[in-house]
C-alpha cells in the first residue's frame, strides 16, 4: 500500500478540521472529530434519489424507465440480508439507532451510537453494500409501503408539499412523490431493484461522513480495510435521462379538496439559480435567504397585516427549498381571501429592497448560527453532507464568507432574481 | 460537567457548570396543579408572553432584540404532566467569548421582561398582541383534527377515562378558550407567578455566583411555595373492554388502544415499564414492528408509547379498515406472549440500548435539562437513580408488569374512503 494522503480542510474559528479521503473504488470519505461529544454518527450516502427512474442500466445501452417510487422501495429492500439477518436486530446488539430516508437526490443510512462504532460501522458498510432480494421479500414490501403512501395522503401538509413540486416541475423527476404511488410500487420487481442498485450503489457514487470523538487514522484504515475486501463493478458515468427542465412552471393554478378545516393556500416560486458548485453560489443562497427573512419575517408586519386585513385567519408562514438548478419559496397560509393572499406576496417579494439595518441583523444572525450549530456530531454531520453534496466540497473559510456579507452586493444579487415563475394551490375542505 | 442544586423559599436554582458547549442553556419551569380551565389560560398565557412585552410592545420589536443578540432563542410552552401543569421557558444564546460581546447577560435582561413585564397595562394584556395571539390558538385547536393519528388518540383517551388528566386535549378546548379575555388572563399570569412550584436551570460555561445574584434579585420577589406536588394519577380501573369504531373519509384506519397500569411501584413504572415497553413497540427491534409489520405487512408503523404519569400504556398503529380484526388479534397475542415469553437477549439489548440513550442525552444542552428536569417530576433523586434501575429489571419483574397492563379501550378511526380498493 503506496502512502495516503488526505486532504485536510480546517475550518477556520470553529476549532474543526475535516479530513477527506476518496479510495481507489471510487468511494469518498469525510471525518470530523467532535472531541468530548459521546456520541459517534456515520450517514452513508448514495447520490440517487426519487428523481431518477429513467437511467441507461450499468452494463446496459439504453435508456429505460422504472415504476416511481423505486429508489424509496429500494431503501426499504437495501435491509434485507441473504443470511436472514435482521439489520436493525443486529444495530441494536450494538446500542445503536439506526435509520434511512430517501430525498427527491440523494438515499441516505445512517446510525448513531456511543460505543461499539466500528462494529457498527460494518455493519453499516456490509449491509448496505450486500442486499438480498428475492420475489417474496419484494411482495411483502408492498404492503407495508402501500399502507406508508396511504398514511402521507391523509395528511394535508403533505399533499401540500407534494403538490407544490408536481405544480413547479414540467419534465423533472422533481414533481413526483418520493414514494412513487400504490399504482406505481405495485409494478416494481426484484430484477428492477437490482438493475437500479448496482447502477447507484457503485462506491463512485457514494460518499460516507463520520463525526465523532474518534481517531482519524483509525477511521480511515478501517473503512479503506472494509472497502478493500470488496469487489465492485467498474462505473462509468451514469447517464441519466435529461430533464430540460424550463424556467416556467407546469401548472399555473390548482385546486384541491382534502381533509383540512378550513381553505389553505400556496403559493410557490420558482426561481433558476444554477448551481455551479462554487463559493458565489453559497453566498447568493445565503442572499436569498436574508431577503426572504427580512421580507416577510419576524421583523415585519406582514403576517399581523394579512391577519387583521382578513387575509389569513391566523397563521402565514414561508419556507425555501433546493431542487437542483432551482430554489424554491413556499408560501403558505389558512386563508380567507386566496387572490389578495397571492397579491400581497407578489407585491413585497417583487419590491427588491431593504433595510440596511435589516439586512445587518441577518448577517449577524448567520454568523452565530454557522458557529454555534453546528456543534454536535449529528449536526455537523449534516452540514457537512450538505456542503459535499452541493458543493462537491468543504468551505474552510465558512465563518469568513459569511462575515464578509455586504448590503451592497446583496442588493445588487435581489435585483437579479426573477419571481415570474409561479404557482398557486387552493386546498379546501371536502365536503362531508 | 458538574451539577449543583440551590434552594431557596421561592425557587431551586439547578446550575450544570461545563465547557463542552458553545451555547447557554437556560430553562424556568412553573409548576401547578391540573384543571383543564387553568391548562387552556395558560396554553394561552404561554404563547402571548414570548409575543412581546412591555418595553417591547411589539412582535417585531422583541424578535429584533433576540435575533441582533445574535440569534438568541426563546420559547414558552405549557404542558400537562399527569396530575400537573409545566408552564417552561426555555432560552439560548451563543457564548459571550465566541463573539466578543455580553450575549448571556442581555439575554438574561430579555427572559426578565418576558417573565417579568408582560405588556400589561392598566390591568388588561395589550389587545392587539391577545388578538393576534388569540386567533392562532383558536386554530390551532381546530386544525388538531387534521392531524389523523394524534387526533384519533386523544379521542381513545377520552373514551377510556373522560375525567382523567389525559384526556384533555394538548391543543386546548375551543368552549374554554372563548371565555378568556384580556383581564381575567392577567388574574392567570399572577397566579402563575406568585402559587407555582419554580425551577431553574442554567447550563454551560458560566459564573455561578454571579448567576445566583442575577436571578436572585428578579426571582426572590416571588411569593414562596411549600406546596406538595406529584405529577401520578392513579387511574380507576374499567371491568369492560370498550370499543369504539369511528367513521372518516380517510385513505388510512388508525388503530388505537389504550391499556391501564395497575398498581405498578415506583421502581416498575420507573425502570421495568421503559424496558417492557421497548420489547414490546417502542424500537425497531420490538415486538410489534417485527410482527405487525415485518412478518404480517400490515403496517408501515406498529409502536407503543408509555404515559407514565397516568398510568397508561398506548398502542398506535395504521392500517387498512378491512384488516382491523385481525390486527387487533394479532396486538393482543403479542401482549399476553409477553407475559410469559420474554427473552433474555431482549432483556439484555433494552437495557443496554436505553442505558446507551441516556448517555447520548449528554451531547445535548437543552435535553440534559430536561432530563434534570424530568428526574424532580419522576421523584427521583437523580439519573443515576433511574439508570442504575434499568440495569437491574429482570424478567420476573418484566412477566409482573406485564400482568398488570389491562386492555381498557380498543378505538378504530376512519379508514373510510370512497371508492378505495
Amino acid at each position: 500500500m503506496g502512502v495516503i494522503k488526505l486532504e485536510k480542510i480546517n475550518i477556520e474559528r470553529l476549532n474543526k478540521t475535516v479530513v477527506i479521503d476518496t479510495l481507489d473504488n471510487g468511494l469518498t470519505v469525510l471525518f470530523c472529530k467532535t472531541k468530548d461529544y459521546i456520541s459517534k454518527v456515520a450517514y452513508f450516502t448514495t447520490k440517487y434519489g426519487s428523481k431518477d427512474f429513467e437511467f441507461i442500466p450499468i452494463s446496459e445501452n439504453k435508456m429505460k424507465k422504472f415504476p416511481q417510487g423505486i429508489a424509496h422501495f429500494l431503501e426499504h429492500k437495501v435491509f434485507e440480508q441473504k443470511t436472514g439477518e435482521i439489520i436493525f436486530e443486529k444495530f441494536s446488539k450494538r446500542q445503536a439507532d439506526a435509520n434511512a430516508f430517501t430525498s427527491q437526490e440523494q438515499t441516505k443510512y445512517h446510525f448513531s451510537c456511543s460505543q461499539n462504532f466500528y462494529d457498527n460501522l460494518e455493519i453499516l458498510l456490509d449491509f448496505v453494500q450486500d442486499p438480498y432480494f428475492t420475489d417474496s421479500n419484494v411482495e411483502k414490501e408492498k404492503g407495508i409501503i402501500s399502507q406508508e403512501l396511504e398514511m402521507y395522503k391523509d395528511n394535508p401538509n403533505w399533499v401540500g408539499y407534494q403538490k407544490t413540486y408536481e405544480c413547479l416541475f414540467v419534465n423533472s423527476g422533481y414533481k413526483y412523490d418520493i414514494g412513487g404511488s400504490v399504482e406505481e410500487i405495485m409494478k416494481i420487481t426484484k430484477e428492477d431493484l437490482y438493475k437500479c442498485y448496482n447502477t447507484f450503489y457503485n462506491p463512485s457514487n457514494m460518499y460516507l461522513v463520520i463525526t465523532g470523538d474518534l481517531d482519524e487514522k483509525e477511521v480511515f484504515e478501517f473503512v479503506r480495510k472494509n472497502q478493500m475486501k470488496k469487489k465492485f463493478g467498474k462505473q462509468d458515468k451514469i447517464i441519466k435521462k435529461e430533464d430540460n427542465e424550463p424556467k416556467e412552471v407546469a401548472i399555473k393554478k390548482l385546486v384541491l379538496n382534502e381533509n383540512v378545516v378550513a381553505q389553505r393556500s400556496y403559493l410557490v416560486y420558482k426561481i433558476y439559480l444554477k448551481n455551479k458548485m462554487d463559493e458565489q453560489t453559497f453566498i447568493n443562497k445565503m442572499y436569498l435567504d436574508i431577503y426572504l427573512g427580512a421580507s416577510f419575517g419576524e421583523l415585519t408586519t406582514v403576517r399581523e397585516d394579512m391577519i387583521n386585513n382578513k387575509i389569513v385567519k391566523s397563521m402565514f408562514s414561508f419556507g425555501i427549498e433546493e431542487a437542483g438548478d432551482f430554489i424554491i419559496i413556499e408560501f403558505d397560509g389558512n386563508t380567507i381571501n386566496h387572490n389578495k393572499f397571492v397579491n400581497k406576496i407578489d407585491k413585497i417579494i417583487n419590491n427588491k429592497k431593504s433595510k440596511e439595518e435589516d439586512f445587518n441583523i441577518f448577517r449577524k444572525y448567520i454568523i452565530s448560527n454557522m458557529i454555534s450549530r453546528n456543534e454536535m456530531p449529528s449536526a455537523l454531520n449534516i452540514r457537512i453532507s450538505e456542503l459535499y453534496y452541493n458543493y462537491n466540497k468543504i468551505f474552510g473559510n465558512i465563518i469568513e464568507l459569511c462575515e464578509k456579507l455586504n448590503y451592497k452586493d446583496y442588493l445588487t444579487f435581489i435585483k437579479t432574481l426573477d419571481f415570474s415563475n409561479k404557482s398557486e394551490i387552493i386546498m379546501k375542505p371536502k365536503k362531508k | 460537567m458538574k451539577y449543583t442544586k440551590y434552594e431557596y423559599d421561592n425557587y431551586t436554582l439547578h446550575i450544570v457548570n461545563t465547557k463542552k458547549f458553545v451555547r447557554t442553556y437556560m430553562q424556568v419551569d412553573f409548576r401547578t396543579s391540573l384543571t383543564e380551565e387553568k391548562y387552556n389560560y395558560l396554553l394561552m398565557l404561554s404563547s402571548l408572553l414570548t409575543y412581546s412585552t412591555k418595553k417591547y410592545n411589539t412582535n417585531q420589536l422583541l424578535s429584533r432584540e433576540l435575533l441582533n443578540n445574535y440569534d438568541n432563542f426563546i420559547s414558552c410552552s405549557s404542558y400537562i404532566s399527569g396530575n400537573n401543569i409545566i408552564v417552561n421557558l426555555y432560552n439560548n444564546s451563543i457564548n459571550d467569548k465566541l463573539v466578543n460581546d455580553r450575549v448571556f447577560d442581555k439575554s438574561l435582561d430579555i427572559l426578565n421582561e418576558v417573565i417579568f413585564n408582560p405588556n400589561i397595562m392598566n390591568n388588561k394584556f395589550d389587545k392587539k398582541s391577545f388578538d393576534i395571539v388569540y386567533k392562532r390558538r383558536r386554530d390551532i385547536i381546530k386544525e388538531s383534527k387534521e392531524n389523523m393519528r394524534g387526533y384519533a388518540t386523544t379521542l381513545m383517551l377520552k373514551k377510556m377515562n373522560k375525567n382523567s388528566p389525559a384526556a384533555i386535549a394538548n391543543e386546548g378546548n375551543i368552549k374554554i378558550l372563548k371565555k378568556i379575555n384580556e383581564e381575567n388572563l392577567v388574574n392567570s399570569y399572577n397566579d402563575l407567578l406568585n402559587n407555582s412550584k419554580i425551577d431553574i436551570f442554567v447550563l454551560g460555561d458560566i459564573d455561578e455566583e454571579d448567576i445566583k445574584e442575577k436571578i436572585n434579585k428578579k426571582f426572590s420577589k416571588l411569593k414562596p411555595n411549600k406546596e406538595k406536588y406529584s405529577c401520578y394519577y392513579e387511574t380507576k380501573i374499567g371491568n369492560k373492554i370498550k370499543e369504539c369504531i369511528k367513521e372518516k373519509n380517510t385513505n388510512q384506519a388508525k388503530l388505537i388502544m389504550g391499556f391501564d397500569l395497575t398498581n405498578l411501584t415506583s421502581f416498575e413504572r420507573s425502570c421495568v415499564l421503559p424496558i417492557y415497553n421497548y420489547i414490546l413497540g417502542g424500537s425497531a427491534t420490538s415486538r410489534l414492528f417485527n410482527n405487525v409489520r415485518e412478518k404480517a405487512s400490515l403496517a408501515y408503523y406498529a409502536s407503543s408509547s408509555i404515559m407514565e404519569f397516568d398510568n397508561i400504556l398506548i398502542i398506535s398503529t395504521g392500517i387498512d379498515k378491512k384488516n382491523y380484526k385481525k390486527t387487533y388479534g394479532l396486538i393482543m397475542d403479542n401482549i399476553k406472549d409477553l407475559e410469559t415469553n420474554i427473552t433474555d437477549e431482549e432483556i439484555k439489548q433494552a437495557i443496554e440500548n436505553k442505558v446507551s440513550k441516556y448517555n447520548e442525552n449528554f451531547d445535548y444542552g437543552n435535553v440534559i435539562l430536561n432530563m434534570y428536569y424530568t428526574m424532580i417530576l419522576k421523584e427521583k433523586k437523580n439519573i443515576d437513580e433511574v439508570i442504575n434501575g434499568i440495569q437491574k429489571v429482570s424478567k420476573k419483574d418484566l412477566y409482573l408488569v406485564a400482568k398488570k397492563i389491562k386492555l381498557n379501550t380498543v378505538y378504530l378511526y376512519g379508514g373510510d374512503k370512497v371508492g378505495k380498493n
